[in-house]
Protein backbone atom coordinates (compact mmCIF):
# COMPACT_ATOMS: atom_id res chain seq x y z
CA UNK A 1 0.00 0.00 0.00
CA UNK A 2 1.28 3.62 -0.87
CA UNK A 3 2.46 5.37 2.30
CA UNK A 4 1.90 9.07 2.19
CA UNK A 5 4.71 11.08 4.14
CA UNK A 6 4.59 14.16 1.85
CA UNK A 7 3.55 13.52 -2.11
CA UNK A 8 4.54 16.17 -4.21
CA UNK A 9 3.94 15.54 -8.32
CA UNK A 10 3.33 18.56 -10.78
CA UNK A 11 5.31 21.65 -11.84
CA UNK A 12 6.48 24.00 -9.23
CA UNK A 13 5.17 27.01 -10.49
CA UNK A 14 3.82 29.44 -7.38
CA UNK A 15 0.83 31.89 -7.16
CA UNK A 16 -0.43 34.78 -4.78
CA UNK A 17 -2.99 33.23 -1.92
CA UNK A 18 -6.55 34.86 -1.87
CA UNK A 19 -8.25 35.41 1.05
CA UNK A 20 -11.66 33.99 1.31
CA UNK A 21 -13.47 36.71 3.54
CA UNK A 22 -14.34 40.63 2.78
CA UNK A 23 -12.34 41.34 6.54
CA UNK A 24 -9.12 41.74 7.47
CA UNK A 25 -6.90 38.81 7.54
CA UNK A 26 -7.64 37.21 10.66
CA UNK A 27 -5.40 34.18 10.40
CA UNK A 28 -2.03 34.21 13.09
CA UNK A 29 -0.40 32.68 9.96
CA UNK A 30 1.40 34.73 7.74
CA UNK A 31 0.26 35.23 3.89
CA UNK A 32 1.63 32.34 2.02
CA UNK A 33 1.88 31.74 -2.00
CA UNK A 34 -0.13 28.15 -2.73
CA UNK A 35 1.38 25.91 -4.71
CA UNK A 36 0.04 24.15 -7.89
CA UNK A 37 1.82 20.72 -6.91
CA UNK A 38 -0.54 18.04 -5.49
CA UNK A 39 0.38 18.13 -1.87
CA UNK A 40 -0.88 15.00 0.67
CA UNK A 41 -0.21 14.26 3.85
CA UNK A 42 -1.05 11.70 6.40
CA UNK A 43 -2.95 13.14 9.33
CA UNK A 44 -3.91 11.14 12.69
CA UNK A 45 -7.29 9.28 10.92
CA UNK A 46 -6.56 10.21 7.14
CA UNK A 47 -5.31 12.46 4.89
CA UNK A 48 -4.58 16.48 3.78
CA UNK A 49 -3.58 17.94 1.32
CA UNK A 50 -3.73 20.82 -1.48
CA UNK A 51 -3.24 21.69 -4.92
CA UNK A 52 -2.72 25.36 -5.73
CA UNK A 53 -5.62 27.04 -3.64
CA UNK A 54 -8.05 24.38 -3.61
CA UNK A 55 -7.23 22.61 -0.34
CA UNK A 56 -8.55 18.56 0.92
CA UNK A 57 -8.96 16.50 3.82
CA UNK A 58 -10.62 13.20 4.13
CA UNK A 59 -10.82 10.99 7.28
CA UNK A 60 -12.23 8.21 9.45
CA UNK A 61 -14.17 10.13 12.32
CA UNK A 62 -15.96 8.45 14.75
CA UNK A 63 -15.50 4.70 13.68
CA UNK A 64 -17.65 4.28 10.64
CA UNK A 65 -18.08 7.71 9.68
CA UNK A 66 -15.86 9.06 6.43
CA UNK A 67 -15.75 13.06 6.42
CA UNK A 68 -14.58 14.50 3.26
CA UNK A 69 -13.89 18.59 2.96
CA UNK A 70 -12.84 20.63 -0.34
CA UNK A 71 -12.67 24.02 -0.22
CA UNK A 72 -12.45 25.30 -3.38
CA UNK A 73 -12.97 29.20 -4.67
CA UNK A 74 -14.27 30.28 -1.40
CA UNK A 75 -16.30 27.82 -1.24
CA UNK A 76 -16.56 24.40 0.99
CA UNK A 77 -18.16 21.18 0.21
CA UNK A 78 -18.19 18.50 2.78
CA UNK A 79 -19.35 14.87 2.73
CA UNK A 80 -20.22 13.08 6.02
CA UNK A 81 -20.70 8.76 5.26
CA UNK A 82 -21.96 6.71 7.62
CA UNK A 83 -20.46 3.05 6.52
CA UNK A 84 -22.72 1.28 9.21
CA UNK A 85 -26.08 2.82 9.06
CA UNK A 86 -26.32 3.93 4.92
CA UNK A 87 -26.72 7.77 5.38
CA UNK A 88 -24.58 10.28 3.26
CA UNK A 89 -24.85 13.95 4.10
CA UNK A 90 -23.47 16.42 1.78
CA UNK A 91 -23.30 20.32 2.22
CA UNK A 92 -22.10 23.47 -0.03
CA UNK A 93 -21.90 26.44 1.63
CA UNK A 94 -19.75 30.27 1.04
CA UNK A 95 -16.78 30.18 3.01
CA UNK A 96 -17.12 34.52 3.69
CA UNK A 97 -20.83 33.87 4.67
CA UNK A 98 -21.41 30.81 5.34
CA UNK A 99 -24.52 31.05 3.22
CA UNK A 100 -25.77 28.81 0.78
CA UNK A 101 -24.01 28.56 -2.54
CA UNK A 102 -24.17 26.40 -5.73
CA UNK A 103 -21.65 24.47 -8.20
CA UNK A 104 -19.86 27.29 -11.09
CA UNK A 105 -18.01 26.16 -14.19
CA UNK A 106 -15.03 27.96 -12.11
CA UNK A 107 -15.53 24.82 -9.51
CA UNK A 108 -16.11 22.08 -11.55
CA UNK A 109 -12.94 22.92 -13.72
CA UNK A 110 -11.13 23.58 -10.21
CA UNK A 111 -12.13 20.12 -9.15
CA UNK A 112 -11.50 18.41 -12.61
CA UNK A 113 -8.12 19.70 -11.97
CA UNK A 114 -7.83 18.02 -8.69
CA UNK A 115 -9.39 14.73 -9.87
CA UNK A 116 -6.71 15.21 -12.78
CA UNK A 117 -3.54 15.28 -10.57
CA UNK A 118 -5.06 12.35 -7.95
CA UNK A 119 -5.95 9.97 -11.11
CA UNK A 120 -1.69 8.95 -11.73
CA UNK A 121 -1.62 7.96 -8.07
CA UNK A 122 -2.68 4.30 -9.16
CA UNK A 123 -5.15 1.89 -6.94
CA UNK A 124 -3.27 0.80 -4.18
CA UNK A 125 -4.42 3.79 -2.04
CA UNK A 126 -5.01 4.11 1.55
CA UNK A 127 -8.94 3.78 1.89
CA UNK A 128 -9.66 7.51 2.68
CA UNK A 129 -7.61 9.17 -0.35
CA UNK A 130 -9.29 6.00 -2.44
CA UNK A 131 -12.51 7.96 -1.64
CA UNK A 132 -11.59 11.84 -1.76
CA UNK A 133 -10.37 10.53 -5.67
CA UNK A 134 -14.02 9.44 -6.14
CA UNK A 135 -15.51 12.08 -4.44
CA UNK A 136 -13.78 14.80 -6.34
CA UNK A 137 -14.36 13.14 -9.34
CA UNK A 138 -18.02 13.27 -9.27
CA UNK A 139 -18.17 16.87 -7.34
CA UNK A 140 -16.56 17.98 -11.00
CA UNK A 141 -19.86 17.00 -12.68
CA UNK A 142 -21.96 18.55 -10.29
CA UNK A 143 -24.73 20.58 -11.90
CA UNK A 144 -25.16 24.29 -11.00
CA UNK A 145 -28.97 23.29 -10.99
CA UNK A 146 -28.36 20.53 -7.88
CA UNK A 147 -28.55 21.46 -4.76
CA UNK A 148 -25.30 21.47 -2.50
CA UNK A 149 -26.89 20.20 0.69
CA UNK A 150 -28.52 16.90 -0.02
CA UNK A 151 -29.16 13.47 1.69
CA UNK A 152 -28.97 10.21 0.44
CA UNK A 153 -29.18 6.54 1.58
CA UNK A 154 -27.45 4.30 0.28
CA UNK A 155 -27.17 0.08 0.14
CA UNK A 156 -26.02 -2.11 -2.51
CA UNK A 157 -28.60 -2.65 -5.70
CA UNK A 158 -30.86 -0.36 -3.42
CA UNK A 159 -29.45 3.04 -4.61
CA UNK A 160 -26.45 1.98 -6.31
CA UNK A 161 -25.55 -0.90 -8.65
CA UNK A 162 -21.97 -1.81 -9.52
CA UNK A 163 -21.92 -3.13 -13.19
CA UNK A 164 -17.74 -4.12 -12.93
CA UNK A 165 -19.22 -7.61 -14.41
CA UNK A 166 -19.97 -5.68 -17.81
CA UNK A 167 -17.05 -4.18 -18.21
CA UNK A 168 -15.73 -4.97 -21.59
CA UNK A 169 -18.91 -5.83 -23.20
CA UNK A 170 -22.00 -3.39 -24.41
CA UNK A 171 -24.49 -2.64 -21.81
CA UNK A 172 -27.61 -0.51 -22.24
CA UNK A 173 -28.17 3.19 -21.00
CA UNK A 174 -31.39 5.16 -20.71
CA UNK A 175 -32.22 8.98 -18.99
CA UNK A 176 -35.54 10.64 -19.19
CA UNK A 177 -35.46 14.13 -20.40
CA UNK A 178 -37.86 16.82 -22.19
CA UNK A 179 -37.55 14.40 -25.42
CA UNK A 180 -38.89 11.67 -24.04
CA UNK A 181 -38.72 9.15 -20.91
CA UNK A 182 -37.26 6.27 -19.85
CA UNK A 183 -36.43 3.06 -22.09
CA UNK A 184 -37.93 4.28 -25.25
CA UNK A 185 -36.12 4.70 -28.05
CA UNK A 186 -35.16 8.31 -28.24
CA UNK A 187 -33.73 8.23 -24.60
CA UNK A 188 -32.11 5.11 -24.84
CA UNK A 189 -28.82 3.37 -26.29
CA UNK A 190 -28.99 0.06 -26.39
CA UNK A 191 -25.35 -0.92 -26.88
CA UNK A 192 -22.94 1.52 -24.74
CA UNK A 193 -19.30 -0.16 -24.83
CA UNK A 194 -17.77 0.17 -21.36
CA UNK A 195 -14.13 0.53 -21.38
CA UNK A 196 -11.25 2.51 -20.28
CA UNK A 197 -10.93 3.80 -23.36
CA UNK A 198 -10.05 7.76 -23.58
CA UNK A 199 -11.28 11.15 -24.94
CA UNK A 200 -12.17 10.61 -28.63
CA UNK A 201 -12.79 14.27 -29.49
CA UNK A 202 -15.47 15.90 -29.98
CA UNK A 203 -18.17 17.32 -27.71
CA UNK A 204 -17.91 14.84 -25.30
CA UNK A 205 -14.82 12.64 -26.04
CA UNK A 206 -17.44 9.44 -27.43
CA UNK A 207 -17.48 7.37 -30.59
CA UNK A 208 -20.51 6.56 -31.95
CA UNK A 209 -21.50 3.73 -34.49
CA UNK A 210 -23.45 5.14 -37.63
CA UNK A 211 -24.89 1.96 -39.38
CA UNK A 212 -24.84 4.42 -43.25
CA UNK A 213 -23.52 7.09 -44.52
CA UNK A 214 -26.32 10.32 -44.51
CA UNK A 215 -28.05 12.94 -41.36
CA UNK A 216 -28.59 12.10 -38.21
CA UNK A 217 -29.66 14.17 -35.47
CA UNK A 218 -26.57 15.68 -33.52
CA UNK A 219 -25.86 18.87 -31.30
CA UNK A 220 -23.34 21.22 -30.80
CA UNK A 221 -22.26 20.08 -27.13
CA UNK A 222 -21.95 23.75 -26.28
CA UNK A 223 -24.41 25.24 -23.38
CA UNK A 224 -27.25 25.62 -25.46
CA UNK A 225 -27.13 22.25 -27.24
CA UNK A 226 -28.35 23.36 -30.37
CA UNK A 227 -29.64 20.83 -32.61
CA UNK A 228 -28.51 20.46 -36.32
CA UNK A 229 -27.75 17.24 -39.07
CA UNK A 230 -24.39 15.99 -39.03
CA UNK A 231 -23.41 14.31 -41.99
CA UNK A 232 -21.85 11.23 -41.89
CA UNK A 233 -20.26 9.99 -45.34
CA UNK A 234 -20.41 6.20 -44.83
CA UNK A 235 -21.41 3.33 -42.29
CA UNK A 236 -18.71 3.15 -39.00
CA UNK A 237 -17.65 4.53 -35.72
CA UNK A 238 -17.42 8.22 -36.19
CA UNK A 239 -15.95 10.84 -33.30
CA UNK A 240 -15.91 14.31 -32.70
CA UNK A 241 -19.90 14.73 -32.59
CA UNK A 242 -22.97 14.69 -30.18
CA UNK A 243 -25.53 12.53 -31.46
CA UNK A 244 -29.00 14.03 -30.12
CA UNK A 245 -31.49 11.37 -29.58
CA UNK A 246 -31.00 9.94 -32.79
CA UNK A 247 -33.07 6.57 -32.74
CA UNK A 248 -30.81 5.29 -35.28
CA UNK A 249 -28.06 5.10 -33.46
CA UNK A 250 -27.38 2.42 -30.59
CA UNK A 251 -24.32 2.01 -30.41
CA UNK A 252 -21.32 4.09 -28.33
CA UNK A 253 -17.95 4.05 -26.68
CA UNK A 254 -15.40 6.54 -25.49
CA UNK A 255 -14.17 8.81 -22.92
CA UNK A 256 -14.59 6.03 -19.90
CA UNK A 257 -18.35 5.74 -20.91
CA UNK A 258 -20.01 4.30 -17.53
CA UNK A 259 -17.48 5.15 -14.78
CA UNK A 260 -18.86 7.35 -11.75
CA UNK A 261 -17.30 11.28 -12.20
CA UNK A 262 -15.11 13.33 -14.65
CA UNK A 263 -11.96 12.16 -15.99
CA UNK A 264 -10.44 9.33 -17.74
CA UNK A 265 -8.62 7.72 -16.32
CA UNK A 266 -10.68 7.92 -13.01
CA UNK A 267 -12.10 5.77 -10.48
CA UNK A 268 -12.89 3.13 -12.81
CA UNK A 269 -16.15 3.11 -10.56
CA UNK A 270 -18.83 1.27 -13.24
CA UNK A 271 -21.77 1.99 -11.91
CA UNK A 272 -25.77 2.12 -13.39
CA UNK A 273 -26.25 5.21 -12.39
CA UNK A 274 -22.97 6.82 -13.57
CA UNK A 275 -23.68 4.84 -16.78
CA UNK A 276 -27.76 6.51 -17.35
CA UNK A 277 -26.22 10.03 -15.76
CA UNK A 278 -23.15 9.76 -19.03
CA UNK A 279 -26.13 8.78 -21.42
CA UNK A 280 -28.10 11.85 -20.75
CA UNK A 281 -25.26 14.65 -20.40
CA UNK A 282 -23.68 12.73 -23.98
CA UNK A 283 -26.99 12.13 -25.59
CA UNK A 284 -28.43 15.53 -26.83
CA UNK A 285 -27.80 17.21 -23.44
CA UNK A 286 -24.54 19.04 -21.41
CA UNK A 287 -23.61 18.86 -18.16
CA UNK A 288 -25.02 21.63 -17.09
CA UNK A 289 -28.56 20.69 -18.10
CA UNK A 290 -31.45 20.68 -15.82
CA UNK A 291 -32.46 17.64 -17.35
CA UNK A 292 -29.69 15.36 -16.13
CA UNK A 293 -30.02 16.48 -12.85
CA UNK A 294 -32.18 13.56 -11.44
CA UNK A 295 -29.37 11.32 -13.27
CA UNK A 296 -26.33 12.94 -10.97
CA UNK A 297 -28.53 12.95 -7.97
CA UNK A 298 -29.15 9.12 -8.62
CA UNK A 299 -25.37 8.86 -8.54
CA UNK A 300 -24.10 10.92 -6.01
CA UNK A 301 -23.74 8.36 -3.79
CA UNK A 302 -22.33 5.71 -5.62
CA UNK A 303 -18.03 6.98 -5.32
CA UNK A 304 -18.71 6.43 -1.75
CA UNK A 305 -19.15 2.22 -2.04
CA UNK A 306 -19.33 1.07 -5.35
CA UNK A 307 -15.93 -0.86 -6.15
CA UNK A 308 -13.04 -0.14 -8.39
CA UNK A 309 -13.56 -2.52 -11.15
CA UNK A 310 -9.91 -1.99 -12.89
CA UNK A 311 -8.52 -0.23 -15.99
CA UNK B 1 -41.75 37.43 -34.55
CA UNK B 2 -38.20 36.40 -35.29
CA UNK B 3 -37.01 39.85 -34.40
CA UNK B 4 -38.89 39.32 -30.91
CA UNK B 5 -37.38 35.70 -30.33
CA UNK B 6 -34.05 37.51 -31.53
CA UNK B 7 -34.05 40.58 -29.03
CA UNK B 8 -35.21 37.60 -26.28
CA UNK B 9 -32.61 35.39 -26.87
CA UNK B 10 -29.87 38.39 -26.86
CA UNK B 11 -31.83 39.46 -23.41
CA UNK B 12 -31.38 36.06 -21.75
CA UNK B 13 -27.47 35.84 -22.80
CA UNK B 14 -27.26 39.60 -21.02
CA UNK B 15 -29.09 38.26 -18.23
CA UNK B 16 -26.69 35.58 -18.00
CA UNK B 17 -23.87 37.42 -19.24
CA UNK B 18 -23.99 39.89 -15.76
CA UNK B 19 -25.10 36.79 -13.69
CA UNK B 20 -21.72 35.18 -14.52
CA UNK B 21 -20.16 38.57 -14.12
CA UNK B 22 -21.21 39.60 -10.72
CA UNK B 23 -21.07 36.20 -9.03
CA UNK B 24 -17.31 37.14 -8.61
CA UNK B 25 -16.37 36.98 -5.14
CA UNK B 26 -19.51 37.08 -3.63
CA UNK B 27 -20.90 33.51 -3.28
CA UNK B 28 -23.79 34.26 -0.27
CA UNK B 29 -25.55 36.55 -3.21
CA UNK B 30 -28.74 34.84 -4.25
CA UNK B 31 -27.25 32.96 -6.74
CA UNK B 32 -30.67 30.62 -7.23
CA UNK B 33 -31.29 33.59 -9.61
CA UNK B 34 -28.74 32.08 -11.65
CA UNK B 35 -29.59 28.87 -11.40
CA UNK B 36 -32.62 28.97 -12.64
CA UNK B 37 -31.49 31.32 -15.50
CA UNK B 38 -28.93 28.44 -16.26
CA UNK B 39 -31.77 26.13 -15.91
CA UNK B 40 -33.79 28.02 -18.57
CA UNK B 41 -31.20 28.67 -20.57
CA UNK B 42 -30.63 24.76 -21.22
CA UNK B 43 -34.20 23.82 -21.34
CA UNK B 44 -35.33 26.42 -23.70
CA UNK B 45 -35.90 25.71 -27.41
CA UNK B 46 -32.99 26.19 -29.45
CA UNK B 47 -33.24 30.09 -29.93
CA UNK B 48 -34.76 31.36 -32.85
CA UNK B 49 -32.15 32.41 -35.38
CA UNK B 50 -31.88 36.09 -35.15
CA UNK B 51 -31.69 38.15 -38.53
CA UNK B 52 -29.27 37.29 -40.53
CA UNK B 53 -26.61 40.28 -41.46
CA UNK B 54 -24.70 40.49 -44.19
CA UNK B 55 -20.72 40.19 -43.08
CA UNK B 56 -18.30 42.19 -44.64
CA UNK B 57 -17.43 39.21 -47.20
CA UNK B 58 -20.77 38.53 -47.63
CA UNK B 59 -21.36 35.26 -45.66
CA UNK B 60 -23.74 34.35 -42.90
CA UNK B 61 -22.36 35.33 -39.35
CA UNK B 62 -20.66 33.41 -37.04
CA UNK B 63 -23.55 30.74 -35.44
CA UNK B 64 -22.71 28.25 -32.79
CA UNK B 65 -19.77 25.76 -33.56
CA UNK B 66 -21.15 22.37 -35.38
CA UNK B 67 -18.87 19.75 -34.48
CA UNK B 68 -17.72 17.42 -37.30
CA UNK B 69 -17.46 13.59 -37.91
CA UNK B 70 -14.04 12.28 -37.42
CA UNK B 71 -13.86 8.54 -38.53
CA UNK B 72 -12.80 6.33 -35.83
CA UNK B 73 -9.97 3.39 -36.92
CA UNK B 74 -12.19 0.33 -36.88
CA UNK B 75 -9.35 -1.96 -35.92
CA UNK B 76 -9.28 0.51 -32.62
CA UNK B 77 -13.20 0.42 -31.76
CA UNK B 78 -15.03 -2.22 -30.16
CA UNK B 79 -16.48 -5.07 -32.31
CA UNK B 80 -20.07 -4.99 -33.04
CA UNK B 81 -20.38 -8.70 -32.19
CA UNK B 82 -18.90 -8.26 -28.93
CA UNK B 83 -20.63 -9.53 -25.32
CA UNK B 84 -23.68 -7.67 -24.72
CA UNK B 85 -24.14 -7.95 -20.75
CA UNK B 86 -27.58 -8.64 -18.92
CA UNK B 87 -28.56 -5.73 -16.99
CA UNK B 88 -28.59 -6.05 -13.65
CA UNK B 89 -32.11 -5.67 -11.91
CA UNK B 90 -33.48 -3.05 -11.10
CA UNK B 91 -32.78 -0.89 -7.70
CA UNK B 92 -35.54 -1.64 -5.16
CA UNK B 93 -36.15 1.37 -3.69
CA UNK B 94 -36.57 1.95 0.38
CA UNK B 95 -39.96 1.38 1.74
CA UNK B 96 -41.41 3.74 4.74
CA UNK B 97 -40.39 1.72 7.64
CA UNK B 98 -36.47 1.62 6.09
CA UNK B 99 -36.43 5.57 5.68
CA UNK B 100 -37.65 6.60 8.74
CA UNK B 101 -35.00 4.00 10.01
CA UNK B 102 -31.78 5.62 8.22
CA UNK B 103 -33.41 9.48 8.87
CA UNK B 104 -33.58 8.55 12.52
CA UNK B 105 -29.56 7.20 12.24
CA UNK B 106 -29.11 10.87 10.46
CA UNK B 107 -29.91 12.79 12.97
CA UNK B 108 -27.65 10.55 15.24
CA UNK B 109 -25.01 11.06 12.59
CA UNK B 110 -26.00 14.96 12.44
CA UNK B 111 -25.66 15.07 16.50
CA UNK B 112 -22.13 13.03 16.63
CA UNK B 113 -20.84 15.62 14.38
CA UNK B 114 -22.22 18.69 15.66
CA UNK B 115 -20.61 17.49 19.03
CA UNK B 116 -16.84 16.42 17.25
CA UNK B 117 -17.26 19.58 15.51
CA UNK B 118 -17.33 21.79 18.47
CA UNK B 119 -14.41 19.89 19.77
CA UNK B 120 -12.35 20.50 16.91
CA UNK B 121 -13.16 24.42 17.44
CA UNK B 122 -12.42 24.41 21.10
CA UNK B 123 -8.97 23.08 19.87
CA UNK B 124 -8.61 25.74 17.17
CA UNK B 125 -9.69 28.11 19.53
CA UNK B 126 -6.33 27.21 21.91
CA UNK B 127 -3.92 27.12 19.15
CA UNK B 128 -5.22 30.14 17.52
CA UNK B 129 -5.98 29.11 14.26
CA UNK B 130 -8.82 31.74 13.06
CA UNK B 131 -9.22 30.12 9.88
CA UNK B 132 -10.34 27.03 11.16
CA UNK B 133 -12.49 28.60 13.80
CA UNK B 134 -13.76 30.90 11.32
CA UNK B 135 -14.70 27.31 9.26
CA UNK B 136 -15.67 25.28 12.28
CA UNK B 137 -18.10 28.00 13.47
CA UNK B 138 -19.61 27.95 10.10
CA UNK B 139 -20.31 24.21 10.04
CA UNK B 140 -21.42 23.94 13.51
CA UNK B 141 -23.77 26.68 12.75
CA UNK B 142 -25.04 24.75 9.80
CA UNK B 143 -25.08 21.90 10.97
CA UNK B 144 -27.37 22.43 13.72
CA UNK B 145 -29.78 24.31 11.48
CA UNK B 146 -29.92 21.38 9.32
CA UNK B 147 -30.62 18.82 12.16
CA UNK B 148 -33.83 20.82 12.59
CA UNK B 149 -34.81 20.79 9.16
CA UNK B 150 -34.03 17.26 9.17
CA UNK B 151 -35.96 16.33 12.51
CA UNK B 152 -39.15 18.22 10.70
CA UNK B 153 -38.68 15.98 7.79
CA UNK B 154 -38.44 12.63 9.53
CA UNK B 155 -41.98 14.20 11.33
CA UNK B 156 -43.85 14.29 8.37
CA UNK B 157 -42.65 11.05 7.48
CA UNK B 158 -44.01 10.04 10.61
CA UNK B 159 -46.98 11.52 9.68
CA UNK B 160 -47.39 9.90 6.22
CA UNK B 161 -46.01 12.34 3.93
CA UNK B 162 -44.48 12.03 1.01
CA UNK B 163 -41.73 9.57 0.39
CA UNK B 164 -38.40 11.69 -0.66
CA UNK B 165 -36.79 10.22 -4.29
Amino acid sequence: MLKLSTYRIGIGLLAAFAGCTSDEPTSNEPTTSASTELEIHDTSSGVAGSLGETTFTSSMVNGDVLEITVKVNCMMVTALVDYKTGVMEFDGFALDTGENTQMTDEDRAALTELEQALAPLGEDLPFTLEKLRGFVATYAEHPSTVDLQTIRITEENRSWTSICYAKNSYYPASHDCDVDGWWVDRTTLDNVYLSSTGNLGGPDGVAWYFPWGGGFKCCSGSLWCSGYTCNIPYAGWWSGVEVNHDVNVEHAYGNCFGVCGAGCPGSYQYTVDCLNHDSCVRNGHVLASGYCDDQYTSSLDDWASAPNCGA
Amino acid sequence: MRRLAGIVAAALLIVVGVLWWTRGGDRSTATRAATSTAVSVSKAPAPARPPTLASANGTDPAEEPRPQPVPVDPATAPSLDAPVSKPAPPQKPFDRAETIAKREADLKLLDDTRTRLEKELASAQAAGDATAVHDLQIRITRTSELRKQRSGELDKLRAGGELPK
